[in-house]
């Protein structure tokens, strides 16, 4: 039985393959109206409606300070959700499918950390099976404001 | 285990929580037909309209207190059998209760005995 | 006892009496001849007394024991009240109310400092008026004396008229608390069959409790040895009787009968201890017996008018209310999209559903809702102090008390209240000398109003004292560095007092720790529009001020304007609107840089939100709009937007914290469509 604290869902951005352990994952949802908030940060997008609950959304690829927003009917809202079962969207390229990376087969320091946006991952996964490299997200740093060192509430 | 069965009991205090206190312990004994009176005046109304077996009454209360509740329900029932509620300290009250027709009195804080005792002889 | 089953409404009877034996003492320092105050007050001690007994708090019992014999001395005229008096009964209710705090929070009392309360009784005793002392000194006027006849006869004397001469040897119960009231009623009871010739101990002892738990008493009497007994066998605390006819031998018969009769009516002391075990282990089936019969007979015979509901359950009510008005909405967006015949029949439908929710929500909203009084019952005492402590003399006068706030703002309002309270007895009102220099009354006055207006509660603050120096504070804006002396001049007043609200602003000279260093305007404006309301100033120098509060009545259901910018859908509160008109572009004039339009004779500046809600400017500036008339205090404004699109319940729902927000944003609500809206807070930007 595979462990499922090794489970990754793949999802692109741009050209990239990343991996978001599937423990941080609520849900995945198609696109949906996403209500703009004024003066916030630039890569949050909005809010959405889920099931009654308004969540903030933030584009991946914003955040990574790419600019260049394309939406397809492929894009996707991956609903994360952290530790105080607080939920927030991450709106990516495409979801291509769910793959399981032992251990050994991670590599932490794969990453140049003098890069800006090495914060955001924890690792290089090889995927063999698939024959590809996926970068594992550190989706906690992600979540966290730039300015805040706690996210304390 | 003392169970006293089919008697109405009227308690009159303006404390809820001694209202509350009595109620339970009389349940526990198996008093289903509680009445409550939140002062003097209620207590004559609801005495005249429920005939109670048995009354067990605070001395002190607010419209008119204890003593002058007390003679009016013996006004109107003679054989009323009212039992004083007094605290330590009001034993002239208690007096004036007794000449004014109470059938018998408890002190608080009360156990559960002494309430059984009185319902027993009373109720 | 259980306590836990009690003490939730013990510390709850216990905090109700307080306060209003605080309003009672308040009421007695200004009329100390107030007799239904004084019996209330002494009724109140001695209910606290019973209460804290009856939870084995015996310091508490004691203490309060303590106040309740000072109101019985002031009851019965032994004493009359000073002003030491109330200062003292004042210091003890703090204590009490500490011990109170104690038990809530730890479940034990608190030791109580007896000296103040112990020298006023002191005090009591040795002002008490003389006419009193013959009662205690000449016992023979007692009542058991009185029923006692005199005669001092040899014991055959007795039995000469023929009747009987009955011996006594009653013992009643170890733990007995009053002895001598317990005597009488049984000696009472005897009085009815006869006469009470003689007791033993004399009567005087009796009276007094100088006896164990054992006396005797010859009665004189016609009647037969049972039916003696059987007036007093019922007595409750008996535990044995032992009665003999004189110069009749038959002790042995006679005492078992007694027994026997005793036996069914008491438990004795030995007797209870097994009985006691055996009882606590039944006493759970017991209990559940007879909470089903509680329950049975509470519908029927119980005369209590209130139901105790835990408050989450309320909230989980609250939030099914508001998700069912959620649905509604889309079920209404739903039927409006939908055109065939068959539809029109439910529209109806859909209507009567609309009033349907619409009176749940009332209802739950009225369950929620409590009076203002919760926060303002603590006022009256609390200006007192103050005043005191500050030497002014302060009339305090509430109107409105029973304006009906939901309760989450009931609990939130209070801070803001008693720190513009505070405000105006210190700032506000001058000292006596200064007001009867400006020939004004030498007592000044404060008064809290509260009303309802449509959906918004409003509460007043008002003083004639000095009033707020307009001037002073244009200069401290001037200084502080805040603008120039230009942009000072041409503000107006009402725009300069709103710097008071401003953080760190304070014109008070020094530091009181008891208004803090002008901190306290600012934390009062944002715990108030939290809550969703406002709070403006009026002033005029040397008459007074009036601080306003509006808050909405409840939180979390408002009514709502939906309503076009830019193509964007935003929620405007409906009770902040005076009004909406539809106005063309040539109606708008530009004056000094503001858009201005002149509306039936009043000049209103305009406000366009796209630089707020970070929008790209207008193409097309000719269009027509629809300007959304505020108030805020005496200004006036217009809010441009594109259009109004409908009137709306709205459910006010919690947004993530990490998404930070201007603060022109309160909220977001789900519109029927299922797409979120803004919740625009515009009082902020006027």
């Amino acid at each position: 039985m595979e462990d499922i604290k090794n489970q990754y869902i793949v999802i692109s951005v741009g050209i990239e393959n990343y991996g978001v352990n599937i423990l941080d994952i609520d849900s995945i949802i198609r696109l949906k109206k996403i209500t703009r908030i004024p003066k916030t940060k630039p890569y949050y997008k909005g809010v959405i409606n889920l099931r009654g609950e308004i969540l903030p959304v933030m584009s991946i690829k914003k955040r990574f300070g790419i600019d260049n927003e394309d939406y397809t009917d492929k894009s996707r809202i991956i609903i994360i959700k952290d530790d105080q079962d607080e939920k927030t969207g991450i709106i990516v390229d495409e979801v291509k499918d769910v793959v399981n990376i032992p251990e050994e087969d991670v590599d932490m320091y794969a990453i140049d950390s003098m890069d800006e946006l090495a914060k955001f991952t924890k690792g290089v996964a090889k995927d063999t099976y698939n024959n590809r490299l996926i970068t594992l997200l550190n989706i906690e740093n992600i979540m966290k404001d730039d300015n805040d060192e706690d996210n304390d509430l | 285990m003392v169970f006293i069965l089919n008697k109405k009991v009227l308690i009159c205090d303006d404390a809820m929580f001694m209202r509350m206190l009595m109620r339970t312990i009389l349940s526990d004994l198996g008093i289903t037909e509680i009445i409550e009176a939140e002062n003097g005046k209620e207590a004559v109304d609801l005495y005249y309209e429920n005939n109670p077996d048995m009354v067990f009454m605070d001395i002190a209360m607010p419209v008119f207190d204890g003593i002058e509740a007390l003679k009016r329900i013996i006004d109107y029932d003679r054989d009323a059998k009212v039992v004083m509620c007094s605290a330590i300290g009001q034993q002239s009250v208690v007096y004036k209760a007794i000449e004014s027709g109470a059938k018998d009195f408890i002190v608080k804080p009360f156990k559960k005995d002494d309430v059984l005792n009185a319902l027993k002889s009373w109720a | 006892m259980e306590k836990d089953k009690y003490i939730d409404i013990f510390i709850e009877e216990s905090e109700e009496y307080i306060e209003k034996l605080n309003d009672l003492m308040l009421s007695l320092e200004e009329d100390p001849e107030n007799e239904e105050a004084i019996n209330e007050a002494f009724r109140l001690f001695h209910s606290l007394k019973g209460n804290s007994g009856s939870m084995e708090f015996t310091g508490m019992q004691n203490f309060t024991h303590k106040l309740e014999n000072a109101l019985d001395m002031i009851r019965s005229k032994k004493a009359g009240i000073s002003d030491d008096f109330t200062e003292v009964v004042f210091e003890s209710l703090d204590q009490i109310e500490e011990c109170i705090e104690n038990i809530r929070n730890t479940g034990n009392e608190i030791s109580f400092d007896d000296d103040e309360i112990d020298k006023l009784l002191d005090n009591l005793e040795n002002g008490k008026q003389n006419d009193n002392d013959e009662n205690n000194k000449d016992s023979s006027n007692g009542p058991i004396s009185n029923i006692t006849s005199s005669v001092d006869k040899d014991i055959d004397g007795y039995l000469s008229d023929g009747k009987k001469l009955f011996i006594l040897d009653i013992w009643i119960s170890k733990n007995c608390l009053l002895k001598s009231a317990r005597a009488f009623l049984i000696m009472k009871n005897l009085d009815k069959n006869g006469e009470i010739v003689k007791t033993i101990p004399e009567t005087k002892d009796i009276e007094d409790e100088r006896f164990n738990d054992n006396f005797e008493i010859w009665l004189l009497s016609e009647k037969e040895k049972d039916q003696i007994l059987a007036s007093i066998e019922k007595i409750t605390e008996i535990t044995d009787i032992k009665i003999e006819e004189y110069g009749v031998e038959n002790h042995g018969s006679s005492n078992d009968n007694v027994n026997d009769i005793l036996d069914d009516n008491n438990l004795e002391d030995e007797k209870e201890k097994d009985t006691k075990k055996h009882n606590s282990s039944e006493s759970k089936s017991s209990q559940s017996k007879s909470i089903l019969a509680l329950k049975e007979e509470d519908k029927v015979f119980s005369i209590n008018k209130t139901v105790r509901v835990d408050l989450s359950r309320l909230d989980k009510l609250m939030n099914l209310v508001s998700e069912l008005i959620i649905t509604k909405n889309g079920l209404k967006e739903f039927f409006i999209n939908v055109n065939d015949d068959n539809a029109k029949g439910s529209i109806e439908q859909m209507e009567y559903l609309e009033r349907i929710t619409q009176n749940i929500h009332e209802s739950v909203m009225e369950i929620r809702m409590m009076p203002i009084s919760v926060v303002t019952q603590k006022l009256p005492r609390m200006v007192r102090d103050i005043s005191k402590q500050l030497n002014k003399n302060i009339d305090f006068f509430i109107e409105g008390e029973k304006t009906e706030l939901d309760r989450t703002v009931v609990d939130e309002i209070g801070d803001p209240i008693i720190h513009l309270l505070r405000n105006a007895i210190d700032h506000g009102i001058e000292s006596e000398d200064e007001r009867i220099k400006n020939h004004k009354e030498k007592k000044g006055t404060i008064y809290l109003k509260a009303n309802r207006e449509d959906d918004n509660v409003i509460i007043k603050i008002i003083d004639d004292g000095n009033g707020i120096d307009i001037n002073q504070i244009r200069k401290k804006i001037i200084k502080d560095d805040y603008i120039t002396k230009e942009q000072a001049d041409f503000l107006s007043d009402d725009e300069v007092l709103e710097y008071l609200f401003k953080p760190s602003f304070s014109t008070a000279k020094e530091v009181s720790n008891i208004s803090g260093r002008g901190v306290g305007l600012d934390a009062v404006k944002t715990r108030i529009e939290t809550l969703g309301g406002s709070v403006t100033v009026k002033t005029t120098k040397g008459k007074g001020s009036e601080f306003r509060i509006q808050l909405p009545i409840t939180l979390a259901i408002i009514q709502g304007l939906l309503v076009k910018i830019n193509d964007e859908k935003y929620i405007v509160p409906m009770n902040i609107i005076h009004s909406a008109e539809e106005i063309t572009y040539d109606m708008k004039e530009s004056v000094q840089g503001r858009m201005m339009i002149n509306l039936r004779g009043n000049i209103i500046p305009i406000i366009n939100l796209s630089g707020y809600l970070e929008m790209e400017p207008e193409k097309n500036k000719e269009k027509n709009k629809v300007l959304l008339i505020i108030k805020k205090g005496d200004r006036t404004v217009g809010v441009e937007v594109d259009d109004i699109l409908s009137q709306q319940e709205v459910v006010i729902k919690s947004m993530s914290k990490k998404i930070e927000h201007s603060s022109i944003i309160s909220g977001a609500t789900i519109l029927g469509n299922g797409e979120v809206a803004l919740i625009l807070d515009l009082y902020n930007i006027i």
